[in-house]
């Protein structure tokens, strides 16, 4: 009978418990969708790992040695080990795509995923193994031939097969923004298929370990080899693990403050309905108990009424929440590629569901709690009428001159904190959601300015092979009147040989100070590079502790010689961490070969005939880098759609339901006001304007808010990356007219009903 | 006293259409001259309070024409009932229906943002014996202060006719009578136009006409020359 009770009971007040539902919908769809990619692709990451034996260790070094390779092998933490050799360089077709080249001559850890073909053979002669994505981007089949150039050497091998690398689930080349699989390949090859390179040392030994800290067998490495290493890595200095990695982890993070934001907007609106409910059905309660009804059970009768929505809800959102990310898989499929990464069903997903039911369960309990311990004489009879009392705003010197609106507004709410409460918190992060929408849209176009006007302050960007002749390229700059650019992988530290536990990979940028390649500073405004001094940037400068003045240490990857220089200044760049020197500072090093990757000019450049020059693999104008550019960002309107969408539902799932248990909480005042002869228009007016105030309030707390979610947000993307928020006053201005125009037109929602309000009813109830 | 302040000429009120259909009010008519006191009987159903919130500019009726100060206000649409209720009635309920966030002065005070000559508040509070009380709020006073101040509140409007829906209903007697006391006062001292709805029949000999109905219709209309003073009446 009593089920009967609560279903009638819930349809009367449909919509309160269909905004349950929604956002226990809401918090398990945000929940289920992240957590089942994330979790589902982490785990395939580990099990394909396992299955392929991929590095868990990598030691870079200027060429290792079979002894030495024996010495790693014969650490007791070292599962297995083997010699490899990275080289770079580019297609002589295919728009000279970028090329990563592994040189092995065994193949028992990081074993490549063989998509089509044979598998990988580190004996064969003939045959190159490339990766399967750069084959769909330019329908390349398995037979047929792709030459390579590589420190000058042109290399052409037959196609065996098509393969994945677990190192690069994540790949863009050096000159994108983002993965654009056309100009990246990766291939596996054997030694004996090149021997053009049997002059170079292995440079990489990669191993298995089960340690948890790779960084912490440093010692026993460093013993092994007698010191003759340049650097002991983990995947999470590998681009391609730690860019999807850190992706992943976000999303995690995410799965828990959505649903963790939607389940504390659930708990509000079940607490100030069951609230009302329980307020309404005293003299029920008084009943029941009267009946005989066990306490415990009109506990649970009531709780039960919070337990239907939340339930359904969490079951719909789990399996639509499972049902919507199967559906967008392709979209992170189209940066990340990791074979058989499927969302994954998790049992965390009922233990949330569990979580949000009983939190809402919990909640309607605590509604009731205090009336079940009246005695049930007492609860037979009317409760006395909400109690009026003085409230703190009447301390305010003008309180008497405050119009009847205004009064009437603060002790409203003054008298039901638990619906301010409710309206606050939905407002705070609805403004917050409106916020991050608009700043997305701004940080966006001022990215672009700030990647496009003040980094690359040129009109031209010319890439170079990675052996490119100096004065090669001295002549061309000369003729472009352009500025050279060397980049490349280094590490740094605060002392010098520090452990790998305190040592960071980056980048190293070599310039010729012509602000052509721009630096800027923590505010994005240029800055210039002094002669005899290195720009430091400003994620690594804070982490090491380090200030303009200090001495940074660095060694380049797979290079065993440690430099020191001086930090002139400290520069802001949003993907591109490390130092920056200028050429003749770089030249004169010891141990160094200068080797730049580019050149950037201001000047018209022609490019059928600058790319007639054997050395040059490409040719970008401004135009192509900005479309670049775009292309990379496009995920971030779909970013802004969603918060835009979340500030809206926020708002009206929100205020809605405060309008609505205030409407009802208020029948009996308002339709006295209706029979006193206060016009609906002035009614409503009263409404409005409360929600007006705790609109403005949400607004003022609710920025913060914004900025700060949105800051996080972004902190989120990894140490590599570091973004800058950048608002402009139209942001706010633009946020604050949708929260406002919102909830102006959630209140209007509520004219009709005044109108409709039956005043004889009304005032022949008792209170 | 001028004849025929209120007229309700053939007035019907239905509810609901075919089987559903309730007729709370048959053929009533009758006429309740300015500055009369006026008490209208009757059991539960009668359809007593029907009449009332016609007269009240809260429900129309379904035929028949109601004149109040010569404006029929049967025909009166949304936003002239609104007006009409604002300036010309003043309402007494039984619950009081006071605003408990308000206090008892800003209670009386609400009128000033109803009509624009509403009375002082304080004023209208130490007429009704409240002047001790006029920063309490609701839930702070009696059930007789409560009332008085909704009495206060329905003056505070200086309106042609005052309404009361058993206003001693939810009050102890001797509260009551206070009560009563001071809305016969209001008639006969004030001039104002009272028009109560009551089962009570004690209170019929205090009032000048006596209304009697019974299943929506008019029974009796009963003049009383002398009525009794209040305070004189053994309840």
């Amino acid at each position: 009978m009593l089920v009967k009770k609560m279903l009638r009971d819930i349809t009367k007040n449909i919509g309160q418990f269909i905004s349950v539902l929604l956002l226990s919908v809401l918090a398990l769809v945000t929940f289920s969708a992240f957590k089942s990619e994330a979790s589902g692709g982490l785990r395939r990451m580990e099990k394909l790992g396992d299955e392929f034996s991929r590095a868990d260790g990598w030691i870079y070094g200027e060429g290792f040695t079979e002894d030495e390779l024996d010495a790693v092998k014969a650490l007791s933490d070292v599962k297995d080990a083997q010699l490899r050799t990275e080289l770079s360089g580019e297609t002589v077709e295919f728009d000279q795509a970028q090329v990563i080249l592994y040189l092995e001559d065994e193949n028992v850890v990081s074993k490549p995923y063989l998509v089509e073909g044979k598998d990988f053979d580190p004996k064969d002669k003939d045959s190159v193994w490339i990766n399967k994505q750069f084959a769909t981007a330019w329908d390349i089949e398995l037979g047929d031939s792709i030459e390579i150039n590589v420190m000058g050497f042109k290399i052409k091998k037959k196609v065996a097969g098509f393969i994945y690398s677990l190192e690069h689930i994540y790949i863009k080349a050096d000159k994108d923004m983002d993965t654009d699989y056309k100009n990246i390949v990766y291939m596996y090859m054997s030694y004996e298929a090149a021997p053009e390179f049997s002059f170079i040392k292995p440079t990489q030994i990669i191993f298995t370990t089960d340690v948890d800290n790779v960084k912490s067998l440093d010692s026993k490495i460093s013993e092994a080899l007698d010191g003759n290493y340049s650097v002991l890595i983990d995947d999470d200095s590998i681009f391609g693990i730690k860019s999807y990695v850190s992706e992943m982890n976000q999303h995690n993070a995410f799965s828990y403050v959505f649903a963790g934001i939607f389940v504390v907007v659930s708990i509000f609106i079940i607490m100030t309905t069951m609230r009302r409910i329980i307020e309404a059905q005293r003299t029920q309660i008084g009943t029941m108990s009267a009946l005989g009804v066990k306490p415990w059970k009109i506990a649970l009768h009531y709780s039960s009424y919070s337990f239907v929505p939340s339930l359904v809800g969490s079951f719909i959102g789990i399996y639509l929440g499972m049902f919507a990310i199967r559906k967008l898989m392709f979209v992170l499929k189209k940066f990340y590629t990791l074979p058989g990464w499927k969302p994954e069903f998790l049992p965390e997903f009922y233990i949330c569901a569990l979580v949000v039911v009983f939190a809402c369960m919990l909640s309607s309990y605590l509604s009731c709690k205090k009336l079940l311990r009246i005695e049930p004489a007492a609860a037979l009879r009317p409760a006395p009428p909400k109690s009026g009392k003085n409230t703190i705003f009447e301390k305010l010197p003008f309180w008497n001159k405050l119009s009847f609106t205004s009064t009437y507004n603060l002790r409203d709410i003054s008298r039901s904190k638990l619906r301010t409460a409710m309206c606050l918190i939905g407002l705070f992060f609805g403004t917050a959601f409106a916020l991050s929408a608009f700043f997305c849209g701004t940080t966006m176009t001022k990215m672009k300015e700030w990647s496009m006007e003040k980094v690359s302050d040129y009109n031209f960007q010319i890439a170079f092979q990675g052996n490119v002749d100096v004065k090669a390229a001295d002549e061309l700059s000369e003729k472009y009147d352009g500025e050279l650019i060397m980049m490349t992988q280094i590490e740094i530290a605060k002392k010098k040989e520090a452990s790998s536990d305190d040592r960071d990979a980056c980048s190293l940028v070599v310039t010729e100070g012509k602000d052509l390649y721009g630096l800027t500073d923590k505010d994005i405004n240029p800055i210039s590079l002094k002669p005899g001094s290195v720009a430091l940037t400003r994620k690594l400068a804070k982490k090491y502790d380090l200030s303009e003045g200090d001495t940074v240490y660095w060694h380049i990857y797979g290079e065993n010689t440690w430099y020191e220089s001086k930090v002139g200044i400290i520069n802001r760049n949003f993907n591109v961490q490390g130092i920056t020197m200028l050429r003749e500072d770089f030249e004169k090093l010891e141990n160094v070969s200068y080797h730049p990757n580019q050149l950037v000019t201001n000047m018209e450049v022609d490019k059928d005939e600058v790319l007639k020059n054997d050395f040059v693999t490409s040719a970008y104008s401004k135009e192509e880098m900005i479309e670049n550019f775009d292309s990379a960002w496009e995920a971030m309107d779909a970013l802004i759609a969603v918060f835009a969408l979340f500030a809206v539902m926020f708002i009206v799932i929100v205020l809605y339901n405060a309008g609505n248990l205030s409407f009802n909480e208020r029948k009996r005042e308002l339709a006295t006001l209706r029979v006193l002869g206060l016009s609906d228009k002035k009614i409503a007016n009263l409404m409005t304007v409360q929600n007006l105030w705790l609109t403005i309030f949400g607004v003022i707390v609710g920025t913060p808010i914004g900025k700060a979610m949105i800051t996080a947000m972004m902190d989120t993307n990894g140490e590599q990356y570091d973004y800058a928020i950048f608002t402009k006053p139209m942001d706010y201005i633009k946020s604050y007219l949708l929260v406002f125009i919102t909830s102006i037109v959630t209140s209007l929602l509520f004219t009709g009903r005044i109108k409709k309000l039956d005043m004889v009813s009304q005032l022949k109830a008792n209170e | 006293m001028d004849k025929g302040f209120i007229e309700f000429k053939n007035v019907f009120k239905k509810y609901g259409k075919g089987e559903a259909e309730q007729i709370a009010a048959r053929d009533v008519s009758f006429t309740i001259d300015k500055g009369e006191f006026v008490v209208v009987l009757g059991p539960s159903g009668a359809g007593k309070s029907t009449v009332l919130n016609i007269l009240g500019g809260m429900d129309s009726p379904t035929e028949g024409d109601v004149f109040v100060d010569g404006v029929n206000i049967a025909k009166l649409k949304r936003k002239e009932l609104s007006d009409y209720r604002a300036n010309s009635v003043g309402f007494i309920f039984q619950f009081y229906n006071l605003i408990p966030s308000l206090t008892a002065k800003e209670n009386v005070a609400l009128t000033k943002s109803i009509v624009k000559d509403a009375l002082d508040p304080v004023k209208m509070l130490e007429e009704v014996g409240l002047s001790e009380h006029v920063n309490k709020f609701p839930s702070q006073m009696s059930g007789g202060e409560q009332q008085r101040v909704s009495i206060a509140r329905a003056l505070s409007k200086n309106p042609k006719l005052i309404l009361g829906d058993e206003p001693t209903g939810a009050l102890d007697s001797e509260t009551g009578v206070m009560v009563l006391d001071l809305i016969q006062r209001m008639a006969h001292e004030k001039g104002n136009t009272v028009i109560l709805v009551t089962h009570n029949a004690d209170i019929a000999q205090c009032a000048d006409k006596v209304i009697r109905m019974r299943s929506g219709k008019i029974r009796e209309i009963k003049i009383n020359e002398n009525p009794v003073p209040v305070k004189e009446v053994e309840w």
